[in-house]
């Protein structure tokens, strides 16, 4: 295992959790001070304001699941190239990147499993 | 095995060094793991005992109706108590006992890596534990339930120091807890045997990192409401007042984000058991370890998001209960993927019905109901009919007794031969599982119909009319069943260590390093550390055991007199050094006594002596951390089989290191706590208006606050400068940094003194007071350290090569910098954020 990969490596593998946990602290403390501070105006045919912040929030960190997923399968799919050739380290590193995937991927499923709510009720 | 030319084995030289000193007063300076995980076992076990006989009171109060066999007020003591206990002075306790014990065992390694720890983290939860239990003396016992809702402890409606006594005891054992996650998570990490790589890891290992990891982060959200409360009732600071700004439903936060977490931290090394004792009778490796890696990890996390799910009846927005409904249900898939992985171990293997695996299959007839109960639960309207009734008891006791008890007991029965070198009794444990089974289950499955018939918790009694009684009869009966169950355990185990046939070597036909020793193992563990190379050591190397007691191996050689075990990579698992573990000591047990000073101290409200004792406890730390090196062990040594290593004071990855920065993930927790409180307090809590003093002032703070980076860029300048084994440089820059932190503390509390008003007046100044003591005791706790530092160089122990001392209070420093910048930023904007919406 590299210098590098030594830091990066499990680091990538909780990340996807990391930014679910984030993700999860940011909608649900921005949702209760927007119900407390009456962001949320009646809009008949729409969407209200606090709903839209809500989305609004919500995407970027989707996106970078998202992209946390994908970086992490490539990495995988790497790794399992290496770990054939029987280099010193490359089957942890195998391990590793395969663990990072499956944990981004499900970090990926938690988030959109919790955002339904958002879009599929009212809030306060 | 192999004798040196005086003619005492190798077993007897390594005993010379690793053994207890003799007699009873000589016993409490052990600090070997063997020792402190069987006392942390055997006192759990003693504490569920005396918790069950509280089950039993309660549960013969509710046998008929209009019982006067209880009062009220004994009644609310007992069920308090009955929780508290088994939740903080069993479950939790035994699991660290079984890590404690094993870890070392089963990653090849003579010891836990900081062994005064261990031994300190014990006594913390002995006495802990014992002012808890003291209440009853007194006559007040706590009664506000194990959650302790203010209102209803606050120190208006309860002013007598019931509640004290619970949040200072729970306090108390949750240090040991902390104490005990870090000393885990650095063995493990740090001290597996040569090979180890870390997809070769134990299961049970990877089960224990996550727990001690969740303890982490999961206990000192409690430990801050705690102190909030504590300093609430105490000082009359209302955070939780809300006639003053203070807000009951701050502490429903912080408990339940340490109440759900601890759920999983209580059932992690219930199911790493299973995950061992279930291929060995199955007589094959695990299926799916990755996947059950996998699975543990994202456990972990998604049991941090499902809080408030204990708060769904509090009136929080729909939107949120369904973020937490949502939460809940997804746990389950993790869960999930473990369970299928046993099945699968079990369908593609042979296995052997023997007591362990009964026990096992228990858990999987009681654990499945109580997480089917619990996906119930986790659906909004469902919790909202059955909120707060016997239906809620009755899911729970599934989940814990379900989830906990009857893996432990399935783990005793395996580890037996482990602890005492003898068989256990095949129909003695027979017996005890059939009537534990039929038992529990006739208690909480009828309990779930007295739920369902609208039985509310915590209620003393009831009338005859409400037609609850014969459910109640009958998981009465269930109760005694299962008391006779577990009294029969206990004769077993007084049985069994007198009279149980002696265990042959590898009893079981394991696979785990930890029966490649002899049984009852010695204090050293091994002779010599082995090579690892497989997940299932012994079935892939029967004889290894043999090999490791002929000293084949590393480390082999005591003639040093030193306790030594091999530090290794934490991914390859290669060696990287040679770790020196301490010699018995009385530090650990004095540094306990002190620290209990603080709290009786605290809870006499003399505050005097708790003053006594935190002088009393640091200068002990110091002592401690005076003698954490030995100069004479010189910077490379020889490990054995042609390899030299780093002693572990020379190495860049010295265990102190990893293990502070550990340390310090627990308190930037508790710091994150307490800013959570101050932006509650300041957002969503109950408007209540509070004095809004002039901006200006404030804003000079900010500015004061760059003292701190200064202060860090000074440390980092000393340390270059021992690097460099420049004497005046490293001095002038340690003076430099103090200076720097003393000027910051005497600015930033002037500049507070004059706006701030005073902590009583409302929940977010006193909010803000707490912040500005958090940071004020680590700039003394750091200034300390730095002090300390420099002696250390006065005395020779920091040189070019060894930086130990420095780089850990250079890493103190920068995280108390840190910690200032975020506390007096936050202190400092919010206010000025607040006088521009107000102005």
């Amino acid at each position: 295992m590299t210098g590098r990969s030594r830091w990066t490596a499990p680091l990538a593998a909780i990340a996807g959790l990391g930014v679910w946990a984030l993700y999860f602290v940011v909608i649900y403390g921005l949702f209760s001070i927007g119900c407390e501070r009456r962001w949320r105006l009646a809009e008949p045919d729409g969407l209200d304001r606090l709903s839209l912040v809500l989305i609004l929030t919500a995407v970027p960190f989707l996106g970078l699941l998202l992209w946390l997923t994908i970086a992490s399968l490539r990495r995988w799919l790497r790794a399992r190239v290496e770990a054939l050739s029987r280099i010193p380290g490359a089957e942890e590193e195998h391990f590793i990147a395969m663990t990072a995937f499956w944990l981004n991927l499900l970090a990926l499923v938690a988030a959109l499993w919790v955002s339904l709510p958002l879009l599929l009720t009212t809030p306060c | 095995v192999s004798a040196n030319p005086s003619g005492r084995s190798l077993h007897e030289r390594f005993e010379s060094v690793w053994g207890p000193w003799p007699g009873l007063v000589g016993a409490t300076a052990t600090v070997n793991h063997t020792s402190i995980g069987r006392r942390f076992i055997v006192t759990a076990l003693i504490f569920f005992a005396i918790a069950g006989v509280m089950a039993m009171l309660l549960r013969t109060q509710l046998a008929v109706p209009d019982n006067d066999f209880l009062d009220h007020d004994t009644y609310n003591a007992l069920f308090t108590m009955h929780g508290t206990m088994m939740m903080f002075l069993f479950a939790v306790p035994i699991g660290e006992g079984l890590a404690i014990y094993l870890i070392p065992k089963m990653i090849g390694a003579r010891d836990q890596v900081f062994p005064r720890l261990g031994a300190f983290a014990y006594w913390c939860y002995l006495f802990g534990a014992l002012l808890l239990l003291s209440s009853f003396l007194f006559s007040l016992a706590p009664d506000g339930g194990w959650f302790m809702y203010p209102p209803l402890v606050s120190a208006e409606i309860s002013p007598e120091r019931n509640t004290d006594f619970w949040l200072l005891g729970v306090t108390f054992v949750e240090i040991s807890a902390i104490a005990t996650a870090v000393e885990v998570i650095v063995t493990v990490l740090q001290a597996r045997a040569p090979g180890m790589a870390i997809n070769r890891m134990p299961l049970f290992a990877w089960y224990i990192l996550i727990m001690a990891f969740m303890i982490i982060f999961g206990f000192p959200p409690l430990i801050a409401g705690s102190i909030l409360l504590e300093l609430e009732r105490s000082f009359d600071l209302p955070f939780f007042i809300a006639e003053r700004g203070g807000d009951p439903i701050l502490w429903q936060h912080l408990f339940w984000l340490f109440g759900h977490p601890e759920v999983y931290i209580i059932l992690l090394p219930a199911l790493a058991v299973i995950s061992t004792v279930l291929p060995v009778f199955s007589g094959r490796p695990i299926v799916g370890y990755n996947w059950i890696v996998i699975g543990i990890l994202s456990l972990g996390f998604l049991s941090f998001g499902l809080w408030v799910h204990h708060m769904y009846a509090v009136g929080i927005p729909h939107t949120a209960l369904g973020f937490f409904s949502a939460a809940t249900l997804a746990v389950a898939i993790p869960t999930g993927i473990q369970i299928f992985a046993w099945i699968a171990t079990l369908m593609l293997g042979r296995p052997r019905l023997s007591v362990p695996m009964l026990f096992i299959l228990g858990f999987f007839f009681i654990f499945t109901i109580g997480g089917l109960t619990g996906v119930m639960l986790g659906i909004v309207p469902f919790d909202w009919q059955v909120h707060d009734t016997h239906f809620v008891v009755a899911h729970f006791h599934y989940v814990l007794v379900g989830g906990t008890v009857f893996p432990i007991f399935a783990g005793i029965y395996y580890w037996l031969p482990h602890f005492s070198g003898r068989m256990p009794s095949p129909t003695l444990g027979k017996t005890v599982f059939w009537l534990f089974f039929i038992g529990f289950n006739l208690t909480f499955l009828v309990m779930h119909v007295t739920g369902f018939l609208g039985m509310p918790r915590r209620v003393y009694t009831y009338a005859a009319e409400m037609g609850w009684h014969w459910t109640n009869l009958l998981s009465t009966l269930g109760g005694f069943v299962m008391t006779v169950g577990v009294a029969l355990f206990a004769l077993d185990l007084l049985l069994h260590f007198r009279h149980g046939r002696r265990a042959p070597p590898n009893p079981w036909e394991s696979d785990g390093l930890e029966w490649a020793m002899r049984l009852p193992p010695g204090n050293y563990n091994f002779i010599s550390q082995p090579f690892v190379t497989d997940r299932n050591p012994l079935w892939q190397e029967p004889d290894l055991g043999e090999r490791i007691e002929r000293g084949d191996f590393y480390l082999a050689d005591p003639s040093a007199g030193r306790r030594e075990t091999m530090g290794t990579d934490v991914y390859t698992g290669a060696p990287t050094q040679v770790i020196q573990l301490a010699q018995n000591s009385w530090l650990p047990l004095a540094t306990a006594l002190c620290v209990a000073v603080f709290f009786v101290g605290f809870l006499l409200r003399e505050y005097w002596l708790a003053g006594i004792g935190a002088v009393l406890t640091a200068v002990a730390a110091l002592i401690w951390a005076w003698h954490n090196q030995d100069r004479r062990v010189p910077d490379e040594l020889d490990a054995g089989l042609g390899l030299r290593l780093p002693v572990h004071y020379a190495s860049r990855s010295a265990p102190g290191i990893l293990g502070l920065g550990i340390t310090l993930l627990a308190d930037a927790t508790l710091f994150a706590s307490l800013l959570f409180g101050l932006f509650f307090l300041l957002t969503v809590a109950p408007g209540v208006p509070m004095e809004l003093p002039e901006p200006a002032r404030a804003d000079a703070g900010l500015w004061a606050l760059l003292l701190l980076p200064a202060s860090s860029l000074a440390m980092v300048w000393a340390v270059r400068a021992a690097a460099a084994a420049a004497t005046v440089r490293l001095r002038l820059a340690l003076a430099a940094a103090v200076l720097l932190a003393l000027t910051f503390v005497a600015l930033v509390w002037v500049i507070l003194r004059g706006f701030a008003p005073e902590p009583q007046s409302h929940g977010y100044w006193a909010m803000v007071y707490v912040l500005a003591f958090y940071v004020f005791i680590h700039q003394a706790i750091a200034i300390m350290a730095a002090a300390f530092a420099s002696a250390r160089a006065a005395f020779g122990f920091v040189t070019p090569r060894r930086l130990l001392d420095l780089r850990a209070a250079a890493l103190l420093w920068h995280y108390t910098s840190t910690a200032g910048v975020l506390a007096f930023g936050a202190i400092f904007l919010a206010h000025r954020a607040m006088a521009a919406v107000a102005g």
